[in-house]
């Protein structure tokens, strides 16, 4: 046997008394090792390019992407892994889901019946919180100012806000997505208004998207955006250059 | 500059004996089998966590129709995607049936039943819930699936398991006896270790594209949202530099550790502080589950002989 080297980890099981299994054959041993090399090639070229593509990479990506994406090896096209780049985009956001009887009278002309928000309140440790608030993130992005998809935003807020209306048999809501805006490290560069001691005060929330979802007389859920896009005050001042 | 005659040959030849070596040397089952039962009780953790809205959102009128899906992945992928799922034709009641399935094979898979297969099903299993909803798809979930999956092509179920349990109690033993060393479990750990490295430099390297990690503010930032971090740790806005080593912490060790973790000196140093850097990324973004798959997908690198020597110490069960 071989001398052990540093990369033989597996190596250090000489303790085991019962003989090894045979070797593989070595046409066996030549397939396994060419499915390991594309196997590898695959899952190395999309982890590494996961944040940005190269023309190359998007290639290659595209070639093997069937193969990648059955398996969830190119978690990075959904799952922010960064976690935060400091970013307003990378700021937590909420839906709010008023709840209204009626679907053919105007809110205003009725009582609301309850408020429910994705996400619920819990425990942050749960994964149901957690994908509430990927979801809310992910509508947030879409009607974000800086890069609006009307189109996304609207389809995602007629999804959620039907789903809500049929669990608790109402028929009109109004969707709201609220990003709150974190608080900077040094509080002197807080703008006005935002209020150092409270990082949960309504200031730090701001509108991005509101729009009226309700059932119509077929049966099918239709939403209609309420307000144009709301500007996100800026939470803190820009450093001079 | 020349290459000297034979070169190529003696590189050619060095290069397969190491291959070999690092894929198809037989080594003990023990490690796959600790990995095993780890890895099935986090899947298990996680499906039971979805059990309270499981047709809420996994069920085909959920918050999120396939049709809804459909779009939204289209236009943020630009290109084909595949994500077949079959929660896409599930009602509420067959959803909770299917989710209950799914439980049952990890259960399965954790005790070590056929692990081969119940493995295989239980990472397609995984994948069904993850193709419905890819839009919000965790942090651990990719790294259950490649664990699940590399777990099933060893022999898992060899030792601590109902099979190996079975066979025991003619022996009166549950581990301390011989076990046959297989290729396919050095097969299926370093296909894991290969990946985990991959999946660790993947994370220092994104997070690398933004000003947040270089300048030291991220764990800041993270801690400063009030929707989603588990505690209220804003006090430490009175210790900037605490923060910022924090936040430099993770990036250096998710940096350092697709490198060093195969230095045999600094393997155990990485292993140590992996627990400390996962549960302290947990800390600041809640995501429990994605450090403790990270901490158990680290346990691949541990050498079998650790475990052999762990395991001698559990209490031998009677004749």
């Amino acid at each position: 046997m071989a001398p052990l080297t540093r990369f033989d980890l597996m190596a250090q099981s000489s303790d085991l008394d019962a003989s090894p299994e045979p070797a593989p054959a070595p046409l066996l041993r030549s397939v396994l090792s060419l499915l390991i090399f594309v196997h590898c090639f695959c899952v190395l070229v999309v982890l590494a390019s996961t944040f940005r593509r190269s023309t190359l990479q998007a290639r290659l990506v595209g070639i093997f992407g069937p193969y990648t994406q059955l398996l969830h090896f190119d978690p990075g096209l959904f799952t922010p892994f960064h976690h935060t780049h400091g970013f307003p985009a990378d700021d937590d956001a909420i839906i709010a889901v008023d709840l209204y009887a009626s679907g053919e009278l105007p809110v205003e002309r009725q009582p609301r019946l309850k408020t429910v928000t994705l996400p619920a309140a819990g425990s942050s440790w749960l994964g149901s919180r957690q994908r509430s608030l990927r979801l809310a993130k992910r509508l947030a992005a879409y009607a974000d100012p800086d890069d609006e998809r009307e189109d996304l935003s609207s389809g995602l807020a007629r999804a959620i806000g039907s789903r809500i209306l049929r669990e608790h048999d109402a028929q009109r809501a109004v969707v709201r997505c609220l990003r709150r805006s974190s608080q900077p490290l040094d509080l002197a560069t807080l703008y006005e208004g935002f209020p150092p001691d409270d990082p949960t005060a309504a200031p730090y929330d701001s509108l991005l998207y509101e729009a009226d979802v309700w059932i119509d007389e077929d049966g099918e859920a239709q939403v209609q955006r309420r307000v144009a896009q709301a500007e996100a005050a800026p939470r803190r001042v820009v450093p001079a250059p | 500059m020349s290459f000297r005659p034979g070169y190529f040959t003696e590189l050619i030849e060095t290069f397969g004996r190491g291959w070999n070596r690092f894929w198809f040397l037989p080594s003990d089952p023990l490690p796959c089998a600790v990995l095993r039962i780890a890895v099935g009780l986090l899947v298990l953790f996680h499906l039971l966590s979805l059990s309270g809205d499981i047709d809420r959102w996994y069920a085909r009128a959920g918050l999120l129709p396939p049709a809804t899906v459909q779009t939204l992945v289209l236009a943020e992928v630009r290109s084909p995607y595949v994500h077949p799922s079959y929660f896409n034709y599930l009602g509420p009641t067959g959803t909770r049936i299917a989710h209950g399935l799914a439980i049952a094979l990890a259960a399965a898979f954790t005790a070590g039943a056929v692990s081969r297969i119940t493995g295989v099903f239980t990472a397609l299993a995984l994948l069904a819930y993850i193709h419905r909803l890819p839009l919000v798809a965790g942090h651990a979930d990719p790294a259950l699936v490649f664990l699940v999956l590399y777990l099933s092509i060893g022999p898992a179920d060899a030792c601590l398991s109902v099979r190996r349990w079975l066979r025991g109690r003619r022996t009166g033993h549950l581990v301390q006896q011989p076990e046959q060393r297989s290729y396919w479990a050095t097969l299926s750990l370093r296909l894991i270790q290969v990946h985990l490295c991959a999946f660790v430099a993947m994370q220092a390297l994104v997070k690398l594209n933004g000003d947040a990690w270089w300048n030291g503010e991220a764990i800041w930032e993270l801690l400063a949202q009030t929707h989603s971090r588990p505690f209220d740790l804003t006090w430490l806005r009175d210790y900037e530099l605490l923060v910022n080593f924090w936040t430099h912490a993770i990036v250096y060790y998710q940096l350092a550790f697709p490198v060093l973790i195969w230095n045999r000196l600094a393997r155990p140093l990485l292993l140590v502080l992996g627990v400390a850097i996962w549960l302290s990324l947990a800390l600041a973004t809640g995501l429990l589950l994605f450090a403790l798959a990270m901490i158990v997908g680290s346990l691949a690198f541990v050498p079998a002989s650790s475990y052999r020597a762990l395991s001698m110490r559990l209490p031998v069960p009677a004749r």
